[in-house]
């Protein structure tokens, strides 16, 4: 069988690589290649990015209810892309990160990324879509004392990562598409894509107007019941 | 030695005033085959769930439970895991992965088994429940009796000391229930494990019992060997009405033998000291002849487009004002029917007529409107809002006046959620709300299940009151002595067809497996006696023709 | 006797995602185009006629990226037109093409790595890194189903009580919103009794082994190697710079070396394998059943 038996092994090599081979991979891919510098740097270091979060989740111990309730969030989360243009999927990990905390929303974030690819096609953005989500998640979850205080922080917070979202996947689109980063490539590319930014700003407010209390009373009330 | 035992149990809810258990104490001895029984709401499943440390709810408790003279809470969390198996009503809800094989092997991960005695001991287990060949497959596409196999398979994989069953026949049909019972009867002969389950349906399982626990208001009442607590019991005390046919006729007709609990006990013991005079009662009046109200005329209907049919060739007629039972294994395609009925799916071939329209022809919703109306199997899907109240007022804000007649009490209910509600107090409460809607023609799907003898007499007579406003009422049931006891006709479906209808005395008099135990018990004494009344009223009108 | 979708997923996985990766971070148009037919051989080799509507789309995908690359990039020399005043390029119809073609192998790959991969085999690969997180994952790809039953379920049981009116819009939509939110509570509660059936079951209590059915053999071994040694072989190359084309100003392509080339079939053979063990396995196959 193909597993590392010892947790301290697989420990050390979870924390070590993304410390080790990120500072590494900076350092040494230059020497080698000049054309794919940016796209193949920017993507190596998303997925240890990626990789260092998840493993940091691994240790932590989220309970197991939680961890279900995460992936009933990713379930529906998922099904909700399934939309057509529009997706709720800002608004629910948001809302997971509210109620269950911030390892969970950066979970339903990433994942659901991951899952939904699987219909709306996989591809190399999906490691930036995963750190995107779930880092919208990870500082909802952070900022949950706020937000879950003031209805309209929650929606400034929903418009701005529509914002945030978009900016993250261009950088991707830049380096892929024109194989290097310029400042002047990453503006035509945000500015080509601005309306499709507004209106997933936009989408994310409305779907928290419409969710934020219906789902925030559901995982209230299931939290008070299961005590969790 | 005792393997569990409850000491002055009391628990409590959060927000609610009154105790759901108040000072619950049993014991069981290692290797018994013990069954709790008791009315709907009256605590079991909070019980057997106290017994199980994983799944307590949260609640303040007073008192102990010991397993194995243990109090629960400082058991190691190995053994309150391994030694404790829980098997839940819902087959679906407790299945946890994708792969059969994965689900057998997923308590002996947690346990840290190692793989090599994890593959002996999946394939030791997958052969004793004869489920090898289901080991690759998805556990969604099992059938019920399946995946109830499957969730006891994968429990015991872990050689439990104690199996703790909440209602886990609910769902099955009778065959599969009676298969199932056998092999937890197996099991505690051939392991000795110490089984506890909760049941309504006692027909088949109180033969198989060593110990009987009866539950009231929270509280556990009696408890002895099935024998002398069946035959100590008040012949007018409600619990009787959900005993064996077998018990139901002693205390009824009183012979000089011991209480019989099975069928065969009866037949031999109970049968030959009843006088056999007079063997048929007078047959029942025909139904007047009304207007049919479904109608349906070589029917096809299939989910897929390459898959198999599901109804095949389909006839059968109900006549409106008429109570129809429509029976049939797992599977038989009998909710089907229903939703075809119910304008949900549509056959490829064939003619459906509801009151002698085609289904085809209510344009819209017309067919919804005060027209048919479906219960659904489950009747978790009918529930949308927060609390039963709001879930009623949402069909008539009036409700309370339309309700007036309805036997439940439905009080309790409306201030809690739907899901916070037991096994059948969420049924009576969808069928509060299916009765709102006040159709014509009312479609029931497994209106029974989870349901005490007392509630289902009440059941019974809100389908009577019903019918006697002349709404047709048809319903698909897996519970024979209901139909036996209340249908104008039953029909038996299997693998989409129609087999055979007819009226309850004779279809149940021909039938040999699909049949209640009080026909087989008087079978070849008496003819075309299906129900527990009916042969108590026969022995009665011997009496009186030979003047006891 | 066991087709490419059943060897051992970590040896598909690592194969497919070094032919993928490859696609992605290599602009040479031949190695692209070879890229894109192996895609394309090993996805009907998988579906057989069916997905009619992906092929279209991807492979409109090249033309549409060439035609509109020229429109805002204003790089390359060989005008071959003016629209509004801005030069549309030979140079840049080419490079949109490449990257066109880039895309549509890479969605090729990618198709076909997500139908191989069924949630036990991303179960038995997450658990290498993480047994936590595949869990969750794979109970949401179980949830995904499930949820979509229920939410067939509870639409039609709330039909079968007739609480809509006829042709009433915002009726319809409330309907649709009370449905999901029911959903929402239907799913968190059976979520729990999930949780609680695991718990029941000991899980959470300690140190977890795990069982599999997937073994490695010597097939998986075999292509394992053969796809880490092609793979290193043809990055080699990239990285040396000898597969580099100039696309602007004017087109060059790269120096016809001796290296170039072996790498070119180094990857031919990489994005092949597949198919050639398919065809083996077919051929075996057929000996043995000649042989009886
Ligand atoms: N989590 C809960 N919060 C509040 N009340 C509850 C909760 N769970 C159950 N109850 C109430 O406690 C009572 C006992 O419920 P329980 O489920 O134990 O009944 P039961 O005997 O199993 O009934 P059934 O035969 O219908 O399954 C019921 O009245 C129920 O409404
Ligand atoms: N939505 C569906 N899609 C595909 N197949 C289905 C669907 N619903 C039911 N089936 C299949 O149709 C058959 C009949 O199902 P149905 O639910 O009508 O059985 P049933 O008689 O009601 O069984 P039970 O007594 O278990 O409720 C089964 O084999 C089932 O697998
Ligand atoms: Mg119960
Ligand atoms: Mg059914």
């Amino acid at each position: 069988m193909w597993t590392i038996k010892s947790e301290g092994v697989r420990r050390i090599l979870r924390n070590a690589l993304p410390f080790a081979v990120m500072p590494a991979i900076v350092l040494l891919l230059p020497l080698g290649l000049q054309e794919q510098y940016y796209a193949l740097v920017s993507f190596v270091m998303v997925m240890l990015a990626l990789l260092l979060f998840l493993s940091g989740f691994e240790r932590r111990d989220l309970g197991t209810r939680r961890m279900i309730l995460v992936s009933v969030m990713t379930a529906l989360s998922v099904l909700g892309r399934l939309l057509p243009v529009i997706k709720p999927i800002t608004a629910l990990t948001v809302l997971s990160a509210l109620y269950l905390g911030r390892e969970a929303g950066f979970l339903v974030g990433a994942l659901s990324a991951v899952l939904s690819n699987f219909v709306m096609g996989q591809g190399p953005w999906t490691p930036f879509q995963m750190l995107a989500w779930g880092l919208i998640g990870l500082f909802a979850g952070i900022l949950a004392k706020p937000l879950k205080r003031s209805r309209l922080l929650l929606y400034a917070y929903g418009f701005l990562s529509g914002f945030a979202y978009s900016m993250l996947l261009d950088i991707w689109t830049t380096v892929w598409t024109y194989k290097e980063f310029t400042l002047e490539e990453y503006l035509a590319a945000i500015s080509t894509a601005f309306p499709l930014t507004c209106l997933y700003a936009v989408s994310n407010v409305i779907f928290l107007l419409l969710l934020a209390k219906p789902i925030g009373d559901k995982l209230e009330r299931i939290r008070i019941k299961y005590g969790l | 030695m005792e393997t569990l035992a409850a000491r002055h149990l009391t628990v409590t809810f959060p927000e609610c005033k009154k105790p759901v258990l108040s000072d619950v104490s049993f014991e069981l001895e290692s290797g018994t085959f013990a069954v709790i029984c008791g009315p709907t709401g009256c605590g079991k499943t909070t019980l057997l769930r106290m017994c199980k440390r994983e799944l307590t709810p949260l609640c303040t408790q007073s008192g102990d439970i010991l397993f194995e003279s243990q109090p629960l809470a400082s058991l190691d969390a190995r053994i309150s895991a391994g030694q404790i198996g829980f098997v839940m009503q819902h087959p679906e809800q407790q299945i946890v992965t994708d792969r059969v094989w994965h689900e057998l092997a997923f308590g002996l991960e947690n346990l840290g088994t190692d793989p090599d005695v994890m593959r002996r001991r999946i394939a030791e287990i997958a052969s004793y429940f004869g489920i090898e060949s289901l080991l690759d497959r998805d556990p969604a596409e099992l059938s019920g009796g399946q995946k109830q196999l499957l969730n006891l398979a994968s429990v015991m994989i872990m050689q439990p000391r104690l199996l703790l069953l909440d209602e886990p026949t609910a769902q099955l049909d009778p065959i599969a229930a009676a298969d199932f019972l056998t092999t937890l009867h197996r099991l505690n002969q051939d392991f000795s494990v110490t089984i506890l389950l909760a049941e309504h349906r006692l027909e088949e399982v109180i033969p198989l019992c060593d110990q009987l626990l009866l539950m009231e208001r929270g509280t556990v009442v009696m408890q002895d060997s099935p024998q002398t607590l069946l035959a100590k019991m008040r012949a007018d005390s409600p619990v009787l009405a959900g005993m064996p046919a077998a018990v139901r006729l002693w205390h009824e007709l009183k012979p000089d033998c011991d209480c019989p609990l099975s069928v065969n006990a009866a037949r031999t013991k109970l049968m030959p000291l009843m006088p056999q005079q007079i063997t048929a009662l007078p047959a029942p009046p025909p139904r007047p002849h009304t207007d049919p109200a479904v109608e349906i005329s070589c029917a096809f209907f299939r989910y897929e487009r390459h898959g198999r049919d599901i109804l095949e060739d389909l006839s059968f007629t109900v006549g409106s004002g008429e109570l129809y039972c429509l029976i049939g294994g797992n599977g038989a395609g009998k909710s089907t029917v229903l939703s075809v009925l119910a304008g949900i799916n549509r056959c490829y071939a064939g003619d459906v007529r509801i009151f002698g329209k085609r289904i085809q022809d209510y344009k819209g919703r017309s067919l919804h409107q005060n027209c048919v109306t479906l219960l659904p199997q489950d009747v978790q899907t009918v529930f949308l809002c927060n609390s039963g109240d709001e879930e009623l007022r949402e069909i008539d804000r009036q409700y309370s006046a339309h309700l007036r007649d309805f036997p439940f009490d439905l009080t309790p209910l409306l201030a809690q959620h739907p899901y916070d509600l037991s096994g059948g107090e969420q049924q009576i409460l969808a069928l509060a709300k299916v009765m709102l809607t006040q159709p014509r023609l009312l479609l029931l799907d497994e209106p029974t299940k989870g349901l005490d003898a007392q509630s289902k007499q009440r059941l019974a007579d809100v389908l009577h009151g019903l019918q006697a406003q002349g709404i047709t009422i048809l319903t698909v049931t897996h519970d024979i002595e209901f139909a036996a006891c209340h249908a104008d006709r039953c029909g038996f479906l299997s693998r989409g067809a129609l087999i055979s209808a007819d009226i309850p005395q004779r279809f149940f008099a021909e039938n040999a497996f699909y049949t209640t135990a009080a026909s087989r018990i008087s079978r070849g004494f008496y003819q075309q006696t299906v129900t527990v009344d009916a042969i108590v009223q026969l022995v009665r009108r011997n009496h009186e023709a030979t003047g006891h | 006797m066991r087709s490419y979708s059943e060897m051992n997923p970590a040896a598909v996985t690592v194969h497919l995602m070094l032919t993928a990766c490859i696609t992605i971070f290599c602009m040479e148009p031949f190695l692209l185009g070879i890229s894109l037919l192996c895609a394309i051989a090993f996805f009907i080799m998988q579906n057989g006629r069916k997905h009619a509507a992906f092929h279209i789309g991807a492979i409109g995908m090249p033309t549409l990226f060439a035609l509109l690359n020229p429109l805002w990039n204003q790089h390359g020399t060989t005008v071959l037109f003016f629209i509004n005043q801005r030069a549309y390029t030979a140079e840049a119809l080419f490079y949109g093409a490449v990257t066109g073609i880039r895309l549509a192998a890479v969605l090729y790959w990618f198709r076909s790595f997500s139908q191989l991969m069924t949630s036990e085999k991303l179960f038995y690969l997450f658990r290498f890194l993480s047994p936590k997180l595949a869990l969750i994952f794979s109970m949401a790809v179980r949830n995904l189903t499930l949820f979509r039953q229920q939410m067939q379920r509870i639409r039609t049981a709330q039909r079968g009580l007739g609480l809509y009116r006829e042709g009433h819009l915002i009726d319809d939509l409330r309907g649709g919103l009370r449905v999901f939110s029911i959903l929402l509570t239907w799913a968190l509660e059976n979520g729990i009794i999930t949780a609680n059936s695991m718990a029941a079951r000991g899980y959470g209590i300690g140190k977890r082994s795990s069982f599999t059915f997937f073994r490695w053999r010597r097939g998986d071994i075999l292509l394992l190697t053969a796809s880490l040694l092609l793979g290193a072989a043809v990055a080699a190359g990239i990285a040396s710079g000898r597969l580099d084309w100039q696309f602007y100003p004017t087109c060059t392509p790269a120096a016809h070396s001796p290296v170039y080339f072996a790498v070119l079939t180094a990857y031919f053979l990489l994005a092949l394998l597949p198919v050639i063990h398919e065809y083996k396995e077919a051929m075996m196959w057929k000996r043995l059943r000649q042989d009886i």
